[in-house]
């Protein structure tokens, strides 16, 4: 075959018509003729805003993204109202009782749990005799029973003793035999209780208390977590959306990779970052309907340095995710690419939360798990201000490191649309 | 112009396109033509910036081709493909801006290709939902936004029905007529044949010949079929005349150059009837089987 030689080359341009360049483009621009007209933009939108345009509309009017968002808004909303009737529910309880004194008696407990800062609210059951009580309680119509037994206040309970009952109606009791034995012995309660209390002393009042700090990291690790869960599989399978659908021989032909994949990590970032301020949105109105004002408190101190490091860390992790999704080839391979991701993700919210002293030092300028320890070495006071500045510095960097291996893998592993790719694979294949 | 300047592509150790050179002129379809492995596909994607060539430039009006001018250039890739689940319309306009063109220009630009490709209707349904010869419309479509200066178009007659078959070329010829270099690939010779003002045959990696369709249908020399009645190997003894191939009912005749056809024709007339003097020029389809023969 390799001896057919050509025996014909191009002739010299003489010999045939050729119109000149740039005569095309001199005609009258017309709509409806085909051919170069100058319709280019004078000043183009950067690619990468394009994509991240389309990413957003598209996932904005994809009716599983809106669906799940609303699940997942509809399981908060329930969870915060289970809790509410819970807690609600918890400190209010009937009791059925024979005797009078009874009324006294929880009209007491009350009080004492309202000194505790807890809300009790005991209603009173009257009934005619001891057996009655006990048939209430054992019907279910009331949480407890309480009966006056040879000068002893009994608590009846069916299978169990209700806690709250036990506890303030306990108290009460305590209170009330105390005070008595006391004026039996010819003293009084105030007396006996004199220098029992224990006085407390915070000797640096003004540092972020370290249970706060350990709240705040906690909230953000998982908020971490969650972000991965709802970025991960969505951002590796859009990122392999081209190469699945066979376009992107198309869109590689008139931009770069890389401006695919950086618009395609703005778009879906961007889109996880408002679901999670949504959901942190409903989870803050719901704990301030449910009057958790202080855990609120605790969680949002040092919230800034939280949110900066935050961000910072799920574009890292948005880079990642990307990187595994350019390995594969169709979306049945994600699960596959985005196992370590997601293995790295959960390493960093258990270690986040877990590490102290000089491992936590290190790790508050490793890329990922330096989201949540180097904004809790801020807060706890350990940490020079240039320390989170150049943690902040090296995530931007590993970053856009990532982002690059990530072009340069896409593009090797571009044409190879018929197989999954190992990692070490697509490095070595050539452009 | 598109010229092609020595381009290589190795993958590993084997060489997938080998010192290749061609030009596509404006204004002319240049037919590519060649066995599957043959190198047009590589070749292609060389051009358009999707693959990196080992060796080799790709020069468009003189210079190296830039990621700028290949905006301009408007491709329609082997392997097909668009989003299934966006509609029509809005995933020809991403794409008409990916490719530098203004939103408005955009969408001007994807009502009138789709209107033109009989698929204004269609313009809000995803694509998805289209028939098959619809979605292929629509590939076409994509290749076509933003008034492409050049077109590289790989297969763009495969899988088409019919009637797609006509649009598309008659798309072409229009293109070409403004002044449009066109590029494209065909397993169809008879479509080539029809269409393209240039060829060039690849086999092995190799470019075997280039050429207007015209020089190569005369590159050989001339060839007559004569119709007498009876063998007419009498013509071997006439000047001019370097082969002939016998007939029962006269002969297959090739002359040096082609005035030497009055002199035949004269003896013919001379011995007796002729019933029938007919040139035989080779199809595209003759010219691809020689040139890749081996």
């Amino acid at each position: 075959m390799s001896t057919a030689t050509p025996t014909i080359t191009q002739r010299p341009e003489e010999t045939a018509p050729v119109i000149e360049t740039g005569a095309a483009s001199s005609r009258p621009p017309a709509d409806d003729v085909p051919g170069p007209k100058d319709t280019k933009a004078r000043k183009a939108t950067a690619p990468w805003l394009i994509v991240t345009a389309r990413e957003i509309t598209v996932k904005l009017t994809s009716r599983s993204f809106l669906v799940s968002t609303l699940v997942t808004l509809a399981l908060i909303v329930g969870a915060i109202g289970l809790q509410l009737y819970l807690a609600d529910s918890m400190g209010k309880i009937s009791v059925a009782a024979a005797d009078p004194a009874a009324g006294r008696l929880t009209a007491q407990a009350e009080q004492l749990a309202a000194a505790s800062e807890q809300e009790v609210d005991i209603t009173v059951r009257k009934e005619a005799s001891a057996e009655q009580v006990r048939e209430a309680v054992r019907s279910g119509e009331v949480e407890a029973g309480l009966l006056l037994d040879n000068g002893r206040w009994v608590l009846l309970g069916d299978t169990g003793h209700n806690d709250v009952a036990a506890t303030w109606v306990g108290a009460a009791v305590q209170q009330n035999a105390l005070a008595e034995n006391a004026h039996a012995a010819g003293t009084s309660l105030e007396d006996l209780s004199r220098d029992t209390a224990l006085e407390r002393l915070l000797l640096s009042p003004d540092k972020t208390p370290e249970g706060a700090v350990r709240m705040t990291t906690y909230f953000f690790g998982f908020l971490f977590y969650l972000a991965a869960v709802l970025l991960g599989a969505a951002l590796a399978t859009s990122v392999v959306e081209e190469k699945q659908n066979r376009i992107v021989e198309l869109i590689a032909s008139s931009v770069s990779l890389r401006s695919l994949l950086v618009g395609k990590i703005t778009g879906s970032t961007l889109l996880a970052l408002a679901q999670m301020t949504l959901f942190s949105l409903v989870g803050v109105a719901g704990l301030l309907i449910a009057g958790e004002e202080e855990t609120l408190a605790d969680i949002s101190s040092g919230l800034g340095w939280f949110l900066l490091f935050y961000v910072v860390g799920i574009a890292v992790l948005a880079c990642l995710f990307a990187a595994a999704g350019a390995l594969a080839t169709r979306s049945e391979d994600i699960q596959s690419t985005t196992t370590p991701v997601n293995a790295i993700t959960a390493l960093v919210f258990i270690v986040g939360i877990a590490v102290s002293g000089e491992t936590r030092e290190i790790l508050s300028f490793v890329p990922l798990t330096s989201t949540v320890t180097m904004p809790a070495r801020v807060l706890a006071g350990e940490a020079a201000w240039w320390e989170p500045v150049l943690a902040l510095g090296i995530s931007l960097a590993a970053a856009a490191a990532i982002v690059a291996v990530s072009a340069r893998v896409y593009r090797r592993a571009l044409l190879q649309t018929d197989r999954k790719l190992s990692f070490r694979q697509a490095l070595k294949l050539a452009d | 112009m598109l010229e092609l300047e020595e381009l290589v592509r190795d993958f590993g150790s084997h060489r997938a396109v080998d010192r290749v050179s061609f030009r596509v002129r404006e204004g002319r379809m240049t037919g590519f033509v060649g066995g599957n492995g043959a190198g047009k596909t590589t070749t292609m994607r060389m051009v358009m910036g999707v693959l990196a060539p080992s060796g080799g430039t790709v020069k468009w009006q003189g210079a190296p081709a830039t990621a700028a001018d290949r905006r301009d250039f408007g491709y329609m890739p082997e392997e097909r493909g668009l989003y299934p689940k966006q509609t029509v319309h809005s995933q020809l306009v991403y794409l008409a801006r990916l490719r530098g063109q203004d939103a408005a220009a955009a969408r001007r630009d994807t009502l009138v290709l789709l209107e033109r490709l009989g698929l204004a209707d269609k313009g809000q349904a995803r694509l998805e939902s289209l028939s098959l010869g619809n979605q292929q419309r629509v590939q076409i479509a994509a290749a076509l936004l933003g008034s492409p200066r050049l077109l590289v178009l790989d297969e763009p007659f495969s899988g088409l029905d019919p009637h797609a078959v006509d649009t598309m070329a008659e798309l072409l010829r229009e293109y070409a007529a403004s002044g449009v270099p066109v590029l494209f690939s065909s397993h169809q010779l008879d479509l080539v044949e029809r269409l393209c003002d240039d060829l060039v045959v690849m086999a092995k990696g190799k470019v075997v010949g280039t050429g207007s369709a015209d020089e190569l249908r005369h590159r050989d020399r001339p060839r007559y079929h004569l119709v007498t009645g009876a063998p007419a190997g009498w013509a071997r003894a006439l000047p001019g005349v370097t082969d002939v191939e016998e007939l029962p009912d006269g002969a297959r005749v090739e002359l040096a150059t082609d005035s030497d056809r009055s002199r035949l024709l004269t003896e013919a007339l001379d011995r007796g009837p002729v019933h029938a003097f007919t040139p035989l020029v080779p199809s595209i389809a003759d010219i691809y089987r020689e040139m890749t023969a081996a």
